[in-house]
């Protein structure tokens, strides 16, 4: 796969409209399962290589921030990976967002707490855009690490990849000070796949 | 004649082809990007039917709505949006919205929704 | 409950419940009944959370909401939450568990009746493996960190432990700190005396009683056959002659025995440095002056403790 896949700017156009409904379904989602009110802003979407992909985190965060760091696996043709990221004051802020005392806040109720919400994001987010494109996906459990510092970030990019598309979007809910990093990759055949998708959509209209 | 009120130029094209699939190609059909050019084209248009988005930059969906609703108390607004949210389909009927259609929009909703408000 | 599947719903090799949104029980499958001892008659229609009450129901009742109004999986992710129910494993032999660890998937059954779906699996065989490597990475990396004679730590987790202490030291008013090497006098002669063997447990003997006279938060290390060096925090070079007086009074006092019970004496030398502005932030520099006073006190008669100046 020589040439790396880009997105003009009317496939981007028409991706950011799907990811917009898509995000509407799973704020949405979230009011209806906490009672609490959230938004997703408007997506930032690229064509990237893996390296590209750190410098982007990079910039995202604060090295002197913990971080928990949760990934949840896309199978089907649009196969992929989805990443939450969210900032150790955040994620407490989070905690009482579901409700939870004080003293019932632990290392471990946090990370059920992040794995819980990165698995509403995800597939209320990556439901609706599969079935805006008409297309099947499953999801696969969440997993959740803590990261200490920003370089520990780098080891789990390592690998090569080209053609990833990235959505990335930032989490705020209206009350608390709650800020997280929702990004949904795909790579290779899926992305061509999703290219394909919006190409169809655009002649469709 | 209609106004298409939406940030996107996607959302707008959607919203115009399946609008022309229920009313045909003689109606005009106007389409504005954001809430000020809203109410600036319906006060210059006053159009039958409005569809407005909500999340828009310079003036959002409600707002717009506000202020149409209260120089034509007559304004037919039905809001188009992604944000599905009680809160915000309760926001824009007191704002004075009649109708609400969650996106994607197509042929089916929109019909169903002119037909219920008696505006087709 | 009619299934078509029955066959599957009674065959397979999970756990399987179907409930209502309020978690009472709809269906019950076999490896329930026999993992759980409870007939499906027995259980139907009563509620999950009731019937095993240390449930934490509102998590659960939250992620059948979540399936309902998502309408895709969740998950209890077997991180945080050990088990659903609590199943006793049945291993006589190689067990670290007295639960079976589970992985469960929460799925949507009907959505129009709003009925929700649990798969239980077992999961471990994986856990245990994980544990038990767990257990060999962290013996792994304590040999990486030790002297195998005498377990207390090597030169390089030395170097990389009291760079720690050095910042910690500066950021903290730049409290002081000393650095003591010890030197087991004569000991080519004990080797050559009584043997390698016997040799190596006098070094271990040394290695015990500098550990025992030194606080938590002092770290020793071995730097070569019959050398240490000692790390003491937060303390001056008053302190620190103190502590190394001490050392050197108790190996003194001590006797190591010989297999024909005879009985072998031993001393050390002793040098101390404080950790000083002249040593220009490098350790080495502390380490080099607190050496020339060991070898001051070697060229002094030995069995002697000198502090640099």
């Amino acid at each position: 796969m020589k040439s790396i896949i880009e997105l003009n700017e009317d496939e981007k156009d028409c991706l950011q409209e799907l990811m917009n409904i898509s995000y509407g379904a799973a704020t949405a989602a979230i009011s209806e399962i906490i009672g609490k009110f959230a938004t997703l802003s408007i997506p930032n979407i690229s064509t990237i290589s893996s390296s590209q992909l750190r410098e982007h985190l990079n910039t995202k965060l604060i090295s002197k921030y913990k971080y928990y760091v949760s990934n949840q696996l896309i199978n089907g043709y649009l196969a992929g990976e989805n990443i939450f990221i969210i900032d150790e004051q955040s994620s407490i802020n989070l905690a009482k967002q579901f409700d939870l005392d004080e003293d019932e806040i632990n290392d471990n109720e946090i990370k059920d707490i992040i794995l819980e919400i990165t698995n509403i994001l995800s597939s209320a987010t990556s439901g609706k855009l599969a079935s805006l494109i008409d297309t099947s996906i499953s999801f696969s459990a969440p997993h959740i690490t803590k990261i200490n510092s920003i370089d520990e970030i780098d080891k789990r990019f390592e690998g090569e990849y080209s053609h990833v598309i990235i959505i990335s979007t930032e989490l705020n809910f209206e009350e608390e000070n709650i800020k997280g990093e929702l990004m949904i990759l795909t790579k290779n055949e899926s992305s061509k796949f999703l290219q394909k998708a919006l190409e169809n959509a655009l002649e469709n209209l | 004649m209609y106004l298409v009120v939406d940030d996107s130029k996607m959302a707008r094209k959607m919203a115009v082809k399946n609008l022309r699939l229920v009313v045909g190609e003689s109606p005009t059909i106007v389409e504005a990007v954001n809430g000020q050019e809203a109410v600036d084209l319906y006060k210059e248009y006053k159009p039958k039917v409005c569809f407005m988005d909500l999340t828009m930059p310079v003036m959002d969906g409600f707002e717009a709505i506000l202020h149409i609703c209260k120089f034509d108390k007559d304004a037919k607004i039905i809001v188009i949006s992604a944000d599905i949210q009680e809160l915000s389909m309760q926001k824009s009927k007191e704002n004075g919205a009649i109708g609400f259609i969650k996106k994607p929009v197509n042929q089916e909703n929109l019909t169903s929704m002119l037909t219920t408000l008696g505006l087709i | 409950m009619e299934f078509k599947d029955e066959i599957i719903f009674n065959t397979v090799n999970n756990g399987i419940i179907i409930l209502d949104k309020e978690l009472n029980i709809l269906a019950w499958n076999k490896w329930l009944e026999i993992f759980t001892k409870i007939k499906e008659q027995d259980i139907l229609n009563k509620n999950l959370c009731t019937v095993f009450p240390y449930i934490n129901e509102k998590k659960l009742q939250r992620k059948a909401k979540t399936v309902l109004v998502t309408k895709n999986p969740s998950f209890l992710s077997l991180n945080t939450n050990r088990f659903l129910i609590d199943i006793p494993v049945s291993n006589i032999t190689n067990t670290i568990f007295d639960s079976m660890q589970q992985d469960i998937t929460i799925l949507p059954y009907d959505i129009e009746k709003q009925y929700i779906c649990i798969y239980i699996y077992d999961n471990t065989l994986m856990c245990e493996i994980n544990k038990k490597l767990e257990q060999v990475n962290a013996e792994l990396i304590d040999m990486s960190h030790k002297d195998h004679l005498t377990q207390v730590y090597n030169r390089r987790f030395f170097a990389e432990q009291s760079r720690k202490i050095q910042l910690y030291s500066q950021r903290n008013n730049n409290t002081p700190f000393c650095l003591v090497t010890l030197d087991i006098d004569k000991f080519k002669k004990i080797n050559d005396t009584y043997g390698h063997l016997f040799g190596d447990e006098v070094i271990i003997k040394v290695a015990h009683i500098v550990e025992s006279q030194i606080r938590e938060s002092d770290i020793v290390a071995r730097f070569g056959g019959e050398e240490f060096v000692v790390l003491l925090q937060n303390c001056d070079l008053k302190g620190a002659f103190e502590v190394a007086e001490k050392i050197r009074k108790s190996i003194e006092n001590t006797s190591i025995s010989l297999h024909n019970n005879e009985d072998v004496h031993c001393t050390v030398s002793l040098g101390i440095a404080q950790f000083k502005e002249e040593d220009k932030d490098n350790l080495e520099n502390t380490l080099s002056r607190a050496d020339k006073a060991l070898y001051e006190a070697k060229n002094n008669g030995r069995n002697k403790t000198i502090v640099s100046n």
